[in-house]
Formats: structure tokens, C-alpha cells, sequence
């Protein structure tokens, strides 16, 4: 109702206005026409009486007065804002602008003839503006007239309206009063909601979530955090988070500072270090991973706190077990004895341990990245074994191989190769790992079993062809015994018969001697002292080498007893002997010497003799020595190099009787030097000498050293022999197969003491010798050789000559020297 | 008695070096610069003072300014000595001479540079015309029928070309050089004569030239026959050096700010001039 009243006000009001509008426009447009209408009428009147003024002057043909009396009459009559006298061809006599410019103008215009023929156009421009001004006064007035009626009336239908709208704006208000009260509490209710909501949000985390105030008091906790934390949140709420939230480092066990107040000063994010652990309220540790940020209100001002963490005991506990395992793995893998070596698919290294270091000669850094055919084949191997990573990667085979390698000092050995890809996830082949085993010692142990087995099967064979043939024999030999009686009075068959005995007997000697190297156990042996069979034997000896062949001895006069058959040790040496003599041709030397000697453990594989003591009895010649071809041979059964003259079975038997002997055979030999066999025979101890005369490996203990030896000799089983004694006590050893190799790596490295063996092919240890000593004086020399040999002796010391080391020679006697010379 | 006529003696030898004085001073004391009417008197002397008042510090004589009535009382009154010094247009000059024989000349006008003018005869550009020839039985405007550029010389070089055979002779003198260029702009007159000053005024509202006239020495200063001659030196002097003072060259500027100085000058100058009065006025 009172709506309605208002609005009826507000029409009437409205078309008040609106009566008043055009009845004010009415009068408004009135005035604004009679004004005009004035205006023109004064205008056409001034324009009449300029044109006359101007007619006269133009009749004259005085344009310049014309033109002045426009211009004075301009400036006279504020009214007029511009006069322009025109001539009939267009051409402007003169045009009057009036200072004052007009906004707005009326214009009038005539024409003037002058002449007779002539006639100039006259146009004024009357201004206007006041009249435009009074006129926009009057607007000013009239609407101001207006505003004041329309300020007046609204103001009573206002007041009117006010009235009746109070009435009702009470039922509003009211009205209103109940809804926002019903909208509060509906706020009110969905806060209570969302604070559930926030809770229950809080509380199905998984992760710990701890929020706190500005000062770092804890406000809220969600139960995984009351949890971990031993607090609940009653017991939480208000305290300290530092009381709340003890942290030390786990591997310090230091305290480490409380996120909160680096949160809240910075306003930063911050993430608590992989090591914190969570002491809970009883005492429990928990590893956490945790995170702190800053809780903002809209004006972005830091409110509090919120840590989130989460129980990682088990995943820092597997981490550990995952560290360590692979530290071992890493430890195992640098430690085992085998070599394993990592290669990417270009056949390239990426890793390989120690044992491989040790295995080839190089450090890991010196071969990383590095192709392997570029520094570990033969050149004669290359193309098998790049076959052979084709078919590795294309997995068609090689896994295993066999094949020479070089070492980074030059040597070769024999490896045998276990290979095997490395795949992805989606079986890509993203590269190989191989284990490599030196196999060079046992290939060759197994080349001296093959020999020894070659030789007992020789043996076999032989024995059981001789033990046949010797019966074969006997019945001959008995008969033509038996015929040579009943034939004594008949000289002629009696000449056959004795011939037919001979043979036979001839025979049976060589079946003896076959016998001999097939029998497994002597039947005569004793304990006998082998100084004492040689003297004995000694005059018989030289005589059968005659005068070209000085034969000389050098007996260890401590020398042990052996058990073994004095006649089988008699004929071995004959048959060395002779063929030591048919070695050397001209003048010569032969040399028996005997010493003790102890087999040390490491010298067990290279010498085929079990730890122990022994008796080493050395023949040498100064023969022609031998290839390493007749070398692998000299023991087989009628191998000979005597052509017809040879039976082949001399040395069959000398192999026979040590193997009888349960000793070992060795020979060395140089080319146009000479040979040197030499026959271990085992100490005989007897009952009270095997607790007191072993040594023990303490007693070498006195020459270990920790100075660097440098072994030259081109014999790399006796080069090897040497730095594995050397190393085992402590030395460190560098090894040379040549002269040549050894000054260059005198050149490099600093050595304290250098053992080379006297021959060598280029360069002799002689020559080496000199140029050692003239050019690395500090360096002490030892020479070691197996040959009486004395070329270039007279170039170098005599002690040098006289302290030669022989050799054979055993650990004792080696570290014996090196430390005599070192300590010298 | 002797002591009287020692007195009296002495009185008049006081006295007598007193005229002799007031008669010098008489005598040095002014001069008068004639100059017609080419302009309102007021005009005329505003732009005289500075020259007079400069010629009095440069001669020690006090030079006022007179404002001729007329033309003819001009020529006149130097023509019979009446003022010392007369400022002549050329077209007086030859009306001077052939009236009352060669007055002293001082020197003459130079006006941006050059001694001489010339007139333009005018047309619109648009009207078609482009030699005398083409203004036969054409309206053709004037100035002054004195003035040697607005009417005499071109008058003359228009009879030369055969423009005003027969009688219709149609030309109206409208007093100004502006008149003729506004009557010949206007259309009310076909061609007019005009000087370059008011041709180059009104040149971009239309005008075009058909003919220049030939040159005519520039305006100049006379004295009477019996002024003394150092005295006539000394005015020489001084208006042969007017712009080398600052207050020469404001005088220069007073009278027309184009005048570049003031050189010498002799009666021959003007006879080209002095040949087309005569033919103008013994032939046409």
C-alpha cells in the first residue's frame, strides 16, 4: 500500500517535471526568436548603409578607401564579426575578421553595383554570441528554477514517502532481522561442518601433520602425529612444538633446530635433513621425513605452522642394509680373487677390480673408456675375439673363450674368459661383465701332468714291451748259451752261436735299460749321501768325457741324506754326462755341484715339488744348449738328436729314476750356452730328524724388506718365480724381460736393487750391468745365472762375478742375497 | 670727451662682434629640407625628422623639415631658391630641371642596393594578356598622373607599343599604386602600372607582369644655386656617409626601412627620364 502511495507521489512529480520542462522550452525557443529576429533586423539595416558607404568609394575606384571604411566600421561595431566586399570575378577587396571571434553568427549579404557593368557582393556577419549567451542565461536560470521546484517537491513526496515507508521498513527490518539470524546460523553450522570436514580430512592422513600458532604452540595434531609423537592433543594443545617435537640427527645424535622458528622467520618452506629422528614422548626413535611451511591469512601474514612427517624407520633401515650391501658387494667384488671387468657395449672397460689391476698390469684409470682390443690382445687373437663380442651381444655365444693376453709389462698369459651381457628392464643389451682367470701356471701344470702322464704311459709301454721282448730274450740268450757249448767243436756254427748270444745280450741291455725307465720303485735304494757316489764315480766320469771336457765339482759338503738307488744315480749321471759331451763341441766344461735346497710353498706349482727339503744335484754344460721344441722331448722314449748314433733312452731313464725317487728333473737351456738339468731328490730325514730340521717360514722373516727390486730375465717362469718370492716379503718388484726393458724402467721408477739373470739374448747382464752402474750408481746389483759362463766378465766388478747367485736358487738363498746387498 | 668716445668705442666694438656673431649665427643657423607631399604633412615630417636632425649633428646647421601643399609648390619653391634642400622624386627632378635649369645635387637614393627603380606594368594572371601589344583597347589603370611609375614612364612605353591608338583612350587614374592593383584584381580594370613594392603586395592574389619599364635613378637631394658651397660639401659629406652612424642609418630607415644609403649623383642620370616627358608631352 504505501508503495503504491510512494510511487503515485513520484509520478506526479515526475510529470510535474516534465510540464515544467516544455513550458520552460517553450519560452526559452520564444525568447531565442524574437532575440534573432532583432538581430537580423539591425544587421540588414548596417548592411545597407555599409553597402551605400562602399558603393560610393568603389564608384570612385577608390578600393583602398573602400577597403578602410569596411575595415573602420568593422572595428567600430563590436556586432559585427567579419565584412567581406567581393568583386564580381571572386577576387576579395577586402575582408574584415573582428578581433573577437563569434561562436555563433547570422549573415547578410548584398550586392553592390557600382558601375555599369560591374557589381561587387557585400556580406556581413552579425555576432550573435550575447544574444546565444543571454539566451544560455536563461537556460541556466530556468533549469536552476527547475532544480529548486524539483528539490522542493521531492523533498515533500520524500517526506511523505519517508512516512509510510517507516511503517513498513519496520515489518522489513524485522523480516530481516529473522533471516540473517537464520543465515548465521546456517554459517555457523557449516563452519561446524567444515571444521568436521577439516578434521576428518586431518585425520584420514596418512602422514603426520602437526599445525602450530605464530609462537610456535601446537594447536593442532591429527593421530598419526599423536602417535609417532607419544602427545595426544589435549595434552599437545598450547605447548611448545620444540616440547613436542624433539629431533636429533641420527648419525650425530646432535639436537637439530626446531623448524618452527626458521618457518616463522623466514616464511619459507623447509624440509628437515634424510637423518632426523623423532624422539616420542616414552623414548621411542623414529626416522622421519618431514616438511614445515607457513600457515597465511588473506593479507598473507604467517598465522603459524603446519609440519607434515612421515615414519621412514624402515625405508632408512633398508637404506642402510642397501648401503651396506652394496659396500660389501663392493668389497667382494675389489677382493676377489678372480678379475671381473665391466664393458659397455663398444667393448669398451667401465670397471674392473683389483684382481684384474693385478691380473693385467693396468689401474682402472689408465684402461676406463679404453677399446680392449687396443691394449690386452695379441694382434694374432684380435679378430677372433671381436667375432667372438659380435656374438656375445648378439647372444649367439661368447661365453667362454680361451685366448692370449698381453699385460701392460708386456707378457703374455693365458686367460680364460666367462662372459655374460648386462640387460635392461625391456632385455636391451646394455653391456657385458666378464670373469677372467689366469690360467698360464695351470695350463702349464697341466702340460707338465700331461708329460708326466705321457711318461708313465711310456713308461707302461714300454716296460711291457720290454718285460716281453726280456722273455723273448732269455729263451734266446739260454739257447745260444746251450749252443755255443754243444757247438765248441765246431768253430764256425760255434762263431754263430756266440754272435746269437751277443746280440741277445746286447739286447737285454737295452731291455734293461727300457725296464729301468718304466720300473716305479727301485728295488736298491738306500739312504745314501750323493757327494760320496760322485767322488766315487769321479775318475771313471772323466775318463769317459776325455780331456776336452774339464769336469768340475762343487759340493755342499753339508749336504743331506737321500734315499734313493746308488746304480740308477751312477747311470743317471753318465747319461747326462755323455750327452753334455755330445753337446759341446770342442772344449767345454761340465759342472756337478750339489747344495740343500728348500722348497718353499710358492715354489711348489713352478717346481712340482711339495713344500720341503731337498737335495739339488746341477749338471751343467757348456754345450750347445737346446730349443725349447727339443727341450719338451728329451725325455721321451728313443728320442734322440744323435741321429744313428742314438738310442734315445739315456735321459727316458734319468726320468724314470727320479720319478722313482719321488724327485723332480728341471732342465734350462740357452742356445749355444749350454744346459743345466737339474735332479731334486727329497732329504732324507729318518726318524729324529723330521721334528728338527724343518724350517718354518718364520725364519724369513729377518729378510723381508719393503726397498723396490727390479727382476730382469727373459725366462718368465724364473721372472715370476723371483717376484713372488720378493713380494711375499714385503718388496716391491718390477719386472723386465730384457737389457732394454730394464733401463727404461730404471729411467722411470726409482729401484734399490736390481737381480738379473746373466744371459739374455741383445743384451747380457754383464752389458746391463755396466750401463747400470754407470748410469744409476745407486742401484745395487745382484746377477744370478745356471751357466759357468764368463763372457764379458772382465767388464764388469770382479765381486759382481764372484757373488754371482746360481741358480737354481731357492727362497732362502734369494732373500738371503738381496737383503746381504741392500743392508751392505 | 676722449673717455666718451673711448666708451662709446668699446660698446660698439662689443656690439659689433655681437651681429657679427648673430649674423654667423644667422647665417650657420638653419636650413630648410623641402619635401612634397607624397604623404600627409604628419607623415611626411616623421619621416624627414631623423634625416634633419641628423644632418644638423653632421653640419652644425639646424635642419627642419617643410612639407610642401603641392607637387608644383615644391618644384617651385626650389626651382626659385626659396629652401635649401629639396627631396625630389626623379619625375621632379626633370620638371625641376627643365623649369629652372641644374641645381647643386647632394646625392641620391639607394634603395636595397640599386639607385634606380622600376615599374611594373600589371595584369591578372588569368586575364590572357602577356605583351603590351595584347593591352590595345584594354582599361587601363594609373596612379598619380605625376608619379613617374604609376603613369608617366609606363603611359609612355604603352604609346611606344601602339596600346592607345584612335580615341578610346580607356584608363582611369586612381591616385594609389594600391588602387591600380586592386582595380586590376577586382576586374574593373584590365592591366595598370604599378610599383614593385605594391606588385610584389598584391603578386599572390593574382598578379602577373607583362612589362618592366626601364630603369629611373632613384629620388634625390638638391640645394639651392646660392647655398655655400661648404656648406653644400658638408651636406654632401654627411648624407655620403649616412649609413655609416648608427643615427644616419635610423634616419635611412625613418624615411623607407629598404633605403640602403645615399650616393652620388649628377643631372645625366635622369635623362632616359627626362626624354619620356618630353616625347610624352610633345607626342601623345
Amino acid at each position: 500500500m504505501s508503495s503504491f502511495s510512494g510511487n503515485k507521489a513520484w509520478v506526479g512529480l515526475t510529470i510535474i517535471l516534465i510540464v515544467f520542462f516544455f513550458a520552460g522550452f517553450y519560452i526559452y525557443q520564444s525568447d531565442l526568436k524574437r532575440e534573432l529576429s532583432i538581430a537580423s533586423n539591425e544587421s540588414k539595416k548596417e548592411l545597407v548603409i555599409i553597402a551605400q558607404q562602399v558603393k560610393e568609394r568603389l564608384q570612385k575606384k577608390d578600393y583602398l578607401l573602400a577597403k578602410s571604411f569596411i575595415t573602420a566600421w568593422g572595428n567600430n561595431d563590436t556586432n559585427i564579426s567579419e565584412i567581406v566586399l567581393t568583386a564580381e570575378n571572386g577576387f576579395e577587396i577586402e575582408h574584415f575578421y573582428n578581433a573577437k571571434k563569434a561562436e555563433k553568427i547570422i549573415m547578410q549579404k548584398t550586392d553592390i553595383s557600382y558601375a555599369y557593368d560591374k557589381t561587387a557582393s557585400l556580406i556581413i556577419y552579425w555576432n550573435i554570441d550575447e544574444i546565444s549567451q543571454n539566451q544560455q542565461l536563461f537556460m541556466y536560470q530556468l533549469l536552476s528554477g527547475y532544480f529548486f521546484i524539483f528539490v522542493i517537491l521531492f523533498l515533500l513526496v520524500r517526506l511523505n514517502i519517508r512516512t509510510q515507508q517507516q511503517k513498513s521498513l519496520l515489518q522489513i527490518e524485522n523480516k530481516r532481522r529473522i533471516a540473517v539470524e537464520n543465515s548465521l546460523l546456517e554459517t555457523n553450522t557449516a563452519l561446524q561442518h567444515r571444521e568436521q570436514d577439516l578434521s576428518i580430512t586431518l585425520n584420514s592422513i596418512g602422514d603426520a601433520v602437526i599445525a602450530t600458532d605464530a609462537e610456535g604452540n601446537v594447536v593442532r595434531m591429527n593421530p598419526v602425529a599423536e602417535q609417532l609423537t607419544g602427545w595426544t592433543l589435549a595434552e599437545a594443545k598450547g605447548v611448545t612444538l620444540k616440547t613436542v617435537f624433539p629431533i636429533i640427527d641420527a648419525s650425530t645424535r646432535e639436537v637439530i633446530e626446531n623448524p618452527v622458528e626458521k618457518v616463522i622467520a623466514s616464511g619459507e618452506t623447509i624440509y628437515l635433513t634424510n637423518h632426523t629422528t623423532l624422539i616420542a614422548k616414552d623414548g621411542t626413535e623414529y626416522q622421519i621425513a618431514d616438511s614445515a611451511a607457513p600457515i597465511r591469512d588473506k593479507e598473507n601474514q604467517i598465522q603459524g605452522m603446519v609440519l607434515v612427517f612421515n615414519n621412514v624407520t624402515e625405508q632408512y633401515k633398508l637404506r642402510h642394509e642397501i648401503s651396506d650391501y652394496a659396500q660389501h658387494l663392493k668389497l667382494y667384488r675389489e677382493q676377489a680373487p678372480l678379475a671381473t671387468i665391466e664393458w659397455n657395449v663398444d667393448f669398451e672397460v667401465l670397471d674392473w677390480n683389483k684382481a684384474a689391476e693385478k691380473m693385467f698390469g693396468y689401474k682402472l684409470e689408465e684402461v676406463k673408456g679404453r677399446y680392449f682390443v687396443d691394449f690386452m690382445l695379441p694382434e694374432s687373437a684380435v679378430v677372433d675375439i671381436k667375432q667372438l663380442w659380435i656374438d656375445l651381444i648378439a647372444q649367439t655365444g661368447g661365453t667362454k673363450s680361451i685366448n692370449e693376453n698381453i699385460t701392460k709389462d708386456g707378457h703374455t698369459i693365458l686367460c680364460e674368459w666367462h662372459n655374460t651381457t648386462i640387460r635392461d628392464e625391456e632385455g636391451n643389451v646394455v653391456g657385458a661383465a666378464s670373469i677372467v682367470q689366469d690360467i698360464t701356471r695351470q695350463r702349464k701344470q697341466e702340460e707338465q701332468n700331461r708329460q708326466t702322464q705321457k711318461m708313465d704311459a711310456l713308461g707302461k709301454l714300454t716296460g711291457g714291451i720290454a718285460h716281453d721282448f726280456n722273455n723273448m730274450l732269455a729263451i734266446i740268450l739260454g739257447y745260444s748259451e746251450l749252443l755255443e757249448t754243444e757247438l765248441a767243436d765246431q768253430p764256425e756254427l760255434n762263431t754263430f752261436a756266440e754272435a746269437i748270444r751277443r746280440a741277445s745280450e746286447r739286447g737285454a741291455k737295452l731291455t734293461n735299460r727300457l725296464l729301468a725307465f718304466s720300473r716305479k720303485k727301485s728295488s736298491d735304494a738306500e739312504v745314501h749321501n750323493i757327494n760320496t757316489i760322485l767322488r766315487d764315480e769321479q775318475d771313471m766320469l772323466q775318463r769317459t768325457l776325455t780331456s776336452r771336457i774339464e769336469l768340475t765339482f762343487e759340493l755342499d759338503d753339508e749336504l743331506w741324506p737321500v734315499f734313493i738307488d746308488a746304480a740308477d744315480l751312477e747311470d743317471a749321471i753318465i747319461n747326462v754326462s755323455i750327452n753334455a759331451m755330445h753337446a759341446i763341441d770342442g772344449n767345454g766344461r761340465l759342472t756337478i755341484s750339489t747344495r740343500n735346497i728348500r722348497i718353499e710353498a710358492t715354489e711348489s706349482d713352478s717346481t712340482r715339488l711339495s713344500p720341503g727339503d731337498y737335495v739339488l744335484l746341477s749338471i751343467t754344460d757348456t754345450g750347445s744348449g737346446m730349443s725349447e721344441e727339443v727341450k719338451k722331448k728329451i725325455f721321451d722314449p728313443f728320442y734322440t738328436t744323435k741321429g744313428e748314433q742314438g738310442n734315445g733312452l739315456g735321459l727316458s731313464q734319468v726320468y724314470g729314476f727320479i720319478e722313482r725317487s719321488h724327485g723332480a728333473i728341471h732342465v734350462y737351456s740357452e742356445v749355444r750356452h749350454g744346459t743345466q738339468l737339474m735332479l731334486y731328490f727329497p732329504r732324507y730325514y729318518g726318524d729324529d730328524l723330521l721334528a728338527d730340521d724343518i724350517h718354518n717360514d718364520a725364519d724369513l722373516e729377518v729378510y723381508s724388506g719393503s726397498e723396490t727390486v727390479l727382476v730382469v730375465d727373459d725366462e718368465p717362469a724364473l721372472v715370476n718365480l723371483a717376484s713372488e718370492i720378493l713380494r711375499n716379503k714385503g718388496y716391491t718388484v718390477f719386472t723386465a724381460s730384457s737389457g732394454n726393458e730394464a733401463l727404461t724402467i730404471l729411467g722411470n721408477e726409482s729401484v734399490d736393487v736390481m737381480l738379473s739373470d746373466v744371459v739374455m739374448p741383445e743384451m747380457d747382464g754383464y752389458q746391463l750391468a755396466q750401463i747400470v752402474q754407470q748410469q744409476y750408481p745407486a742401484v745395487k746389483i745382484q746377477l744370478a745365472s745356471g751357466f759357468s759362463d764368463n763372457r764379458h766378465k772382465d767388464t764388469i766388478s770382479h765381486s759382481l762375478h764372484e757373488n754371482l747367485l746360481q741358480k737354481p736358487y731357492d727362497s732362502r738363498t734369494l732373500l738371503k742375497k738381496i737383503r746381504g746387498l741392500i743392508n751392505a | 670727451m676722449k673717455a666718451c668716445s673711448a666708451y662709446f668705442a668699446i660698446v660698439l666694438f662689443v656690439f659689433s662682434f655681437t651681429g657679427l656673431f648673430s649674423v654667423t649665427a644667422h647665417a650657420k643657423d638653419s636650413l630648410v629640407l623641402a619635401v612634397h607631399p607624397f604623404l600627409s604633412p604628419d607623415q611626411v615630417q616623421k619621416k624627414f625628422a631623423p634625416l634633419a636632425q641628423y644632418l644638423s649633428q653632421q653640419t652644425g646647421f639646424a635642419v627642419k623639415v617643410r612639407v610642401g601643399s603641392s607637387y608644383k609648390e615644391h618644384i617651385e619653391y626650389i626651382g626659385t631658391d626659396k629652401v635649401d634642400i629639396a627631396y625630389m622624386g626623379p619625375a621632379s627632378f626633370v620638371s625641376l630641371l627643365n623649369s629652372y635649369g641644374a641645381k647643386p645635387i647632394l646625392a641620391k637614393l639607394e634603395v636595397k642596393g640599386r639607385a634606380y627603380f622600376f615599374g611594373n606594368i600589371i595584369t591578372r594572371k588569368d586575364s590572357g594578356l602577356k605583351t603590351l601589344a595584347d593591352l590595345k583597347d584594354k582599361k587601363i589603370a594609373f596612379g598619380n598622373p605625376n608619379s613617374t611609375m604609376s603613369y608617366i614612364v609606363p603611359h609612355h612605353m604603352l604609346h611606344q607599343a601602339n596600346v592607345f591608338t584612335g580615341n578610346s583612350v580607356k584608363h582611369d587614374f586612381l591616385q594609389s599604386h594600391d588602387n591600380v592593383a586592386l582595380g586590376v584584381l577586382s576586374g574593373d580594370f584590365d592591366a595598370g602600372a604599378v610599383k614593385p613594392a605594391v606588385f610584389e603586395k598584391f603578386k599572390a592574389q593574382g598578379l602577373a607582369t607583362i612589362a618592366l619599364t626601364p630603369k629611373i635613378s632613384e629620388h634625390i637631394f638638391v640645394t639651392r644655386n646660392n647655398l655655400p658651397t661648404e656648406t653644400i660639401d658638408a651636406l654632401r659629406q654627411a648624407m655620403l656617409m649616412i649609413n655609416q652612424s648608427n643615427n644616419g642609418v635610423l634616419a635611412m630607415h625613418a624615411i623607407k626601412k629598404s633605403i640602403t644609403g645615399l650616393v652620388g649623383a649628377k643631372s645625366s642620370d635622369y635623362d632616359n627620364l627626362r626624354k619620356v616627358i618630353f616625347e610624352s608631352k610633345t607626342l601623345h
